[in-house]
């Protein structure tokens, strides 16, 4: 009892020890910087914010992360991911959607939509790689559910394990050699050997530079083949047989002098010894000579300094096989890391190079390359950070991030892609959508209130300022990502429910301008209506991926982008639009007077057909410009595609609408239940479409939508026959007479 | 007026129109939910490009208007209004350019239909071609070698006649050929190059994956002599007094009047993903002596005495090198869409316009009155 009780508290005192430590860092260190500092990933650059919401979301399907300790932001994760992956291997991070996943891995599973550890996956490995390799093979149109789900899971666990090992070289490792560990201290890291290796070898370098320059001619070339002169062999000789008898220095490092030789040069004329030390290898003789000047050799005691000399050179040795053997290790598990290059943050020098590179592939090419004055720098950074950070030491992590910040934004900014990284940080540091969502909610209950007649006036004012506020930040949104992305607004289908939106509201504005002497409230409710709507349905597919990302090459047009898909999204605004006023109308006959209603549905009737019109035009425009480009493209006007048939069902059902009103089959209220009906056509359109997976606009499909839309169109089917209900039930309008005015009066 | 007119009326009629363009969508939306079946090829054979099609309701089927049909009756629909209904007056002009434009985008629809031709072209780095092949039609050459073994005459059989029990006597072979057997998509049995059979298998709904094959027999007045099965690209060689044939299943060739070689093939993908950015075929142009480099790359065609190429797609084949396939097209109506469409689009702009200046300006006059009465 007694034991489980301490076992308790000190669990308890653990986690009171790792939640103070995760709290603290969360306050003290300085984000921005870490935040801002660029990566390429997917195939752009973009700042390591951004790349942290993108996995965090790819993983557990949320954008931020529950822990025991609290919430922790995606920036602050990936930190403590890189810094820290033990404790983040303990969190429950991936999202498991079907139990039947688990199962197949023969996994224990608590829920359904329930989050794992990576150290639950981490014995599975094995068992999860051969059916992932399994699921590739089925073509990706024919795979399961839960083999898709397997191969998601598969790529984020590999995902996530190239962050944890990304950093590997600055964790500090166990030395294999005591000598080494006495020496430089016990947890180096393999930076830390790289970086001693280098500044030993540059003392023995140097000596073996200046005994060079002292031989003669031959003896060098002779040397440079790989031979001894005779002069050396012999001194090489005596000075191997002085070593054996050298107690203190072969009771130093007797393993390693096995095959060493030494000796003493002393040039006369230029009063000057060298020491000549060699190593001969087992079979040929491989020679190694360094000179080790002695300017007053007479002051000195030549053992003592050969037995210093010796030393150095035996923990030179030891330190590179100490390096070799760490390498090794850290090497093989990097093997083992799949998506190494995930962790892309260094640009390259060459501005030719389009690819960036990862920490690891700096570190090892630093030993083969050159540029190790630039990238040695970053990389030491790293190692800083992890030990700042193993000391808790938060001034010293927000030194180093903000030094490592500077020095890498100055070789991305050297190569002109840095412009668009404090966009982006504003962008997502702004959320202008979210803001935009709550200001058109706002608006909407404002302009019901108003209709409700409470205070009408004074409610109409407000929801306008509600609404032009809104609007006003939905455009510095959009006007953002058109400036991140450099394309027109229209290139994925969440950016696309974002711009339909913005004309809905747009053309709200004019449709009020329009009608707000003779009928106010409607348009501008309408819009406000549409505008929450889709900026709802709109932050559903904001997480979905990197929702700034590239295009494939069919798409990669600007101009085609810009009129085509423009056009088209401003004909599904105008129908949406058409379809909220429609839904008015039907509503207002709840509430409104038969002599009221006269005038209103004339007036609603007007705007209707006005949008109808609108609707028309551009959804034809946006069709048939589609049409070109396809031309453009491939070589034909019109080929039956499922987009473009969707485009087509849009033209078709307003221009059927328009003849039908000529011909008077539909007055007001046929107007309004075929805008009802135009929602569902365009719901079809626009995202029905993608049900169908094939064709060749498929950019965007989303699991569950197929009920989402089945639930939209019985909703709206029901406004039609309720619509239907009232025209049938409702006593008719009355044409307000001058004499009823008079007796008003 | 009315019953002078009586058929003319009803098909200018507005409910005509209504129904036509609402059965139009009911094809459309019919038609590409059938393309997740039956993929886009057939579908559109079905649904759009026919008269009429068969649907079942339960176990009941019935004959439904196909695109054609419905398009036609739209056209009908529209002369007919030209005659009935449209008079020549200002606020009218709109329409008058708008309908025309409509009227001009339905013969073009047809025009293409009728006269269009799509195929594409499959080339390796160094290859040169003069021919593009369809899609998913398929022809039958029978080609006969002299001597010296150099192949001289080619007999064509189109695809229209390859059919199950079709019979063909070409004047110039010495024999006549009966299709026994054509399966528009199935497997060989083959030892070495000779065929000894052939498995039938389902069709796949990408039209492009079937591989034809046929049983073939060769006739001597009129009676089987000889049997040979043919499968896709696979030629199979029949000696016949003293002469080799060679029987080819190939797609269908369109000749060229000039010559494609493919100098180089680019691709390049968006930095660190298998996202494609860019494709792009460096080709030499050939005609005569007449030679010229040309690039063929996303939404930069060559266009060619009425022949367009389009960069289409690539693959890489089981040496590991890379052909580029271009999309061939030629239609000579492939100006109409763009006439017509700007014409619509100029319609109803006018239109739209004076209908919203003539209720502005009525609105303000009403607004007007209403500030004076009050």
């Amino acid at each position: 009892m007694r034991r489980w009780l301490m076992v308790v508290l000190w669990v308890l005192g653990l986690s009171g020890v790792l939640w103070a430590d995760i709290a603290k860092m969360q306050e003290e260190v300085n984000w921005r910087d870490f935040q801002s500092i660029a990566i390429q990933h997917g195939g752009r650059i973009k700042p390591l914010d951004t790349f942290a919401r993108i996995l965090l979301y790819q993983f557990s399907g949320r954008s931020s992360l529950k822990t025991s300790v609290g919430k922790i932001s995606p920036i602050q994760w990936l930190f403590l991911t890189l810094f820290d992956p033990e404790v983040v291997e303990g969190y429950s991070l991936f999202l498991v959607e079907n139990p039947e996943v688990l199962e197949a891995l023969d996994l224990d599973y608590k829920r359904s939509r329930d989050r794992y550890t990576y150290r639950y996956f981490k014995p599975k490995m094995g068992v999860l790689r051969r059916l992932a390799v399994e699921a590739q093979r089925v073509e990706s149109k024919k795979r399961t559910l839960v083999q898709k789900q397997i191969l998601n899971l598969y790529h984020n666990l590999l995902t996530f394990e190239g962050l944890i090992h990304a950093l590997d070289f600055a964790r500090p490792l166990q030395a294999h050699f005591d000598v080494i560990a006495k020496r430089f201290g016990k947890d180096l890291t393999l930076l830390d050997y790289q970086r001693l290796l280098k500044r030993q070898f540059g003392v023995f370098e140097r000596f073996q530079r200046n005994f060079i320059t002292t031989l003669g001619v031959g003896e060098r070339e002779a040397l440079q083949r790989g031979q001894i002169p005779a002069k050396l062999r012999s001194s090489l000789k005596k000075a191997k047989s002085d070593l054996s008898k050298e107690s203190y220095v072969v009771h130093l490092e007797r393993s390693v002098l096995k095959n060493f030789y030494a000796s003493l040069l002393y040039d006369p004329s230029k009063k000057r010894g060298y020491l000549i030390l060699g190593m001969l290898g087992q079979k040929e003789e491989k020679l190694y000579v360094y000179g080790y000047p002695f300017r007053r050799p007479e002051r000195l005691d030549p053992r003592w300094e050969l037995g210093e000399f010796l030393r150095d050179y035996s923990v030179l040795v030891l330190l590179e096989q100490e390096f070799r053997l760490q390498f090794k290790r850290v090497a093989g598990r990097m093997e083992g890391v799949m998506y190494r290059s995930i962790f892309a943050i260094f640009p390259p020098l060459d501005k030719s190079k389009e690819l960036w590179l990862y920490p690891w592939a700096v570190f090892e090419s630093k030993l083969a390359h050159g540029d190790f004055k630039v990238y040695g720098g970053l990389l030491e950074r790293f190692a800083n950070l992890q030990k700042a950070y193993n000391q808790e030491d938060w001034a010293g992590i927000n030194r180093e991030l903000r030094e490592l910040k500077a020095s890498l934004v100055e070789l991305v900014e050297a190569r002109g892609e840095y412009k668009k990284i404090p966009l982006e940080l504003r962008y997502f540091r702004h959320q202008p959508f979210f803001w935009a969502l709550l200001g058109y909610i706002v608006a909407s209950l404002l302009c019901a209130l108003s209709w409700l007649g409470i205070k009408r006036r004074f409610f109409y004012r407000i929801s306008l300022v509600a609404l032009a506020g809104a609007f006003a930040i939905h455009t510095y949104g959009i006007g953002l990502r058109i400036m991140i992305k450099g394309r027109p607004p229209v290139s994925t289908l969440y950016e696309s429910v974002l711009f339909v939106g913005w004309v809905c509201v747009a053309s709200s504005f004019v449709v009020e301008g329009i009608f707000r002497r003779r009928f106010p409230t409607i348009g501008l409710g309408g819009g406000a209506l549409v505008g929450s709507i889709l900026m709802f349905v709109a932050r559903r597919f904001a997480n979905d991926g990197d929702n700034l990302g590239v295009l494939v090459a069919v798409l990669d047009s600007n101009f085609w982008l810009a009129t085509h898909v423009t056009t088209i999204s401003i004909g599904y605004s105008a129908c949406l639009l058409a379809g909220a006023i429609g839904h008015i109308f039907i509503l207002m006959q709840l509430f409104l007077s038969p002599q009221k209603r006269y005038v209103a549905n004339r007036e609603v009737y007007r705007m209707l057909y006005g949008t109808i019109c609108f609707a028309t035009v551009f959804s034809f425009l946006g069709t048939v410009l589609g049409g070109l480009w396809a031309d453009q493209s491939w070589g034909r006007f019109w080929g039956w595609d499922p987009k473009e048939n969707g485009a087509l069902l849009i033209v078709l059902w307003n221009a059927c609408l328009l003849h039908m009103r000529l011909g008077g089959y539909v007055r007001d209220w046929g107007m309004a239940m075929g805008a009802i009906f135009g929602n569902i056509v365009v719901a079809a359109a626009w995202w029905g479409v993608n049900l169908l997976q094939v064709g060749l606009h498929s950019y965007g499909f989303t699991s569950g939508l197929g009920l989402k839309l089945m639930i939209f169109a019985g909703i709206e089917l029901g406004f039609i026959g309720v619509g239907g209900i009232l025209y049938w039930r409702l006593p008719k309008p009355q044409k307000p007479s001058p004499l009823s005015v008079r007796e008003g009066e | 007026m009315k019953k002078k007119k009586g058929i003319l009326s009803f098909l200018a009629s507005f409910w005509l129109t209504s129904l036509l363009l609402a059965f139009l969508m009911v094809i459309t939306v019919w038609g590409t939910v059938a393309q997740k079946y039956q993929g886009l090829y057939l579908a559109q054979k079905t649904y759009f490009s026919s008269f009429f099609f068969v649907a079942h309701i339960g176990p009941v089927p019935f004959a439904l208007p196909g695109g054609m049909t419905v398009m036609g009756g739209l056209f009908l629909n529209l002369v007919a209004a030209f005659v009935v209904r449209f008079r020549f007056r200002w606020n009218q002009l709109g329409l008058w350019i708008c309908h025309g434009g409509i009227f001009l985008m339905l013969l073009g629809g047809a025009f293409t239909y009728l006269f269009s031709q799509e195929g594409n072209m499959d080339l390796v780095e160094g290859e040169q071609k003069s021919a593009s092949s369809s899609y998913h039609d398929y022809e039958l050459a029978v080609i006969r070698d002299d001597e010296e073994r150099e192949y001289e005459r080619i007999s064509v059989i189109s695809q229209s006649r390859l059919h199950s029990g079709e019979k063909l006597e070409l004047s110039s072979l010495p024999f006549g050929i009966r299709i026994a057997r054509y399966y528009p998509n199935c497997l060989p049995v083959n030892k070495g190059q000779i065929i000894t059979g052939l498995k039938p298998r389902p069709l796949e709904p990408q039209y492009e994956r079937n591989l034809a094959g046929a049983e073939l027999e060769l006739l001597l007045e009129d009676k089987p002599a000889y049997r040979l099965y043919v499968f896709y690209n696979m030629p199979q060689f029949v000696k016949f007094r003293g002469k080799t044939y060679q029987f080819l299943l190939r797609h269908q060739q369109f000749h060229l009047p000039f010559t494609l070689r493919l100098k180089k093939f680019i691709k390049k993908e968006h930095p660190g993903t298998n996202v494609p950015r860019h494709f792009e075929s460096k080709v030499m142009l050939i005609e005569g002596d007449k030679v010229r480099d040309v690039r063929i790359y996303m939404n930069h065609p060559l266009r060619y005495k009425g022949y367009t190429f389009f960069q289409s797609s690539w693959y890489q084949d089981s040496q590991g090198r890379l052909h580029t396939v271009l999309a061939v097209v030629r239609n000579p109506a492939a100006a109409v869409p763009y006439i017509s469409s700007l014409l619509i689009l100029l319609g109803m702009l006018i239109h739209f316009t004076q209908k919203l200046v003539r209720f502005l300006a009525r609105t303000a006059k009403q607004d007007r009155v209403v500030e004076l009465t009050s």
